[in-house]
């Protein structure tokens, strides 16, 4: 009989210390999750940054991408639109058996931004949810003089192939914030974009890496 | 005709050698609201289990697959200004495309629908 604990026991940490190329991380996970998939491998959580980049998820629309030339833009499976990233932001890149954990894709989501969410508390940040927004938001009147603001601070985009999921979250820790304004990031016009360095919280990616671990077991049980 | 189901949660409506085929309304649930459908062209031919195309919901983009093999002679193109159509009518206005079968021993494969009602009661 499975208990909670064997769900996530055989689940390998993977981290990278230097910055992925974005198409050595696609290869990574279609394989890992075709490996999941047969069973032949275990489960995986790789936390990683990217050089600058942008990606377009699924249903991005050309007319969102404001600065083709200025970075790398690959095309990518993931759900969502165009989002940047780069050094300083962390990435979890999220390769877990749906099959295992509930067969429930939006729950699967809600679980990502509960996540991304248990983590910023850990550095006493606020992070919400905004109905018909995906990512996670911080309301920037809680932090300094900006009352009617409301920043992305962590976006989210996966994709599900027989079940096994990859793509995952990334949290602003310290990114190059002006990198965002080549892209309407995920679509959304009239809101802008922060991270933790942004809101006077002086953490690192190993912070944000210990934070993750601390909280992933609360949120992904069965 | 016959309506036919397969694990993956695709339907199959085959008129003689013509299949209609989309998502079951068990499977739009388990997605949620639509955003974006990504469908196979005209002309391309499907493998049975082989990645017919994707579906965007909630930031998650998932693939689906082929039921039968085939060679694509229609796409339903209300779907790319109305996705959500897959949540009002998934087994109706909501079908996502129509395949010429090359294989109907294929089809044997499939499960009726109390099958396939029995297939999803064991999932909950």
């Amino acid at each position: 009989m499975n208990t909670d604990s064997d769900l996530n026991a055989d689940l390998e940490w993977k981290f990278s210390h230097a910055p992925v190329d974005y198409e050595d991380a696609l290869t990574f996970m279609e394989e890992r999750a075709a490996a999941i998939y047969s069973g032949t491998q275990p489960e995986c959580i790789w936390m990683l940054e990217h050089p600058a980049l942008y990606t377009a998820g699924t249903s991005a629309d050309i007319s969102e991408l404001v600065s083709p030339d200025r970075f790398p833009v690959y095309e990518t499976g993931r759900g969502g639109r165009y989002t940047y990233h780069g050094p300083g932001q962390r990435i979890a890149y999220v390769m877990l058996n749906l099959d295992k954990r509930g067969r429930d894709i939006r729950a699967f989501v809600a679980n990502l931004e509960e996540w991304v969410i248990k983590t910023l508390a850990q550095f006493n940040v606020t992070g919400e949810r905004r109905e018909g927004r995906v990512g996670i938001w911080v309301d920037r009147a809680r932090y300094d003089n900006h009352p009617d603001r409301e920043d992305k601070i962590a976006a989210i985009g996966v994709r599900v192939r027989r079940w096994v999921t990859f793509h995952g979250l990334s949290i602003n820790v310290e990114p190059d914030l002006e990198h965002f304004s080549g892209i309407i990031p995920c679509g959304i016009e009239e809101h802008g974009i922060t991270s933790l360095v942004d809101l006077g919280v002086p953490a690192t990616v190993q912070d944000v890496d210990n934070a993750l671990i601390a909280t992933f077991e609360d949120v992904f049980k069965p | 005709m016959a309506l036919k189901f397969s694990e993956d949660h695709e339907w199959i409506n085959i008129e003689g050698d013509v299949a209609t085929i989309g998502i079951t309304n068990y499977a739009q649930e388990q997605l949620g609201d639509v955003v974006f459908v990504d469908l196979p062209e005209v002309g391309d031919t499907l493998e049975q289990g082989g990645e017919s195309g994707v579906i965007e919901s909630v930031k998650a983009a998932s693939e689906i697959y082929a039921p039968a093999s085939g060679e694509i002679i229609e796409v339903n193109e209300d779907l790319d200004g109305s996705p959500a159509l897959i949540n009002t009518a998934a087994e109706g206005d909501g079908w996502m495309y129509k395949i010429k079968l090359s294989n109907l021993s294929e089809l044997d494969d499939l499960m009726d629908k109390a099958g396939y009602d029995a297939h999803v009661e064991e999932l909950d």
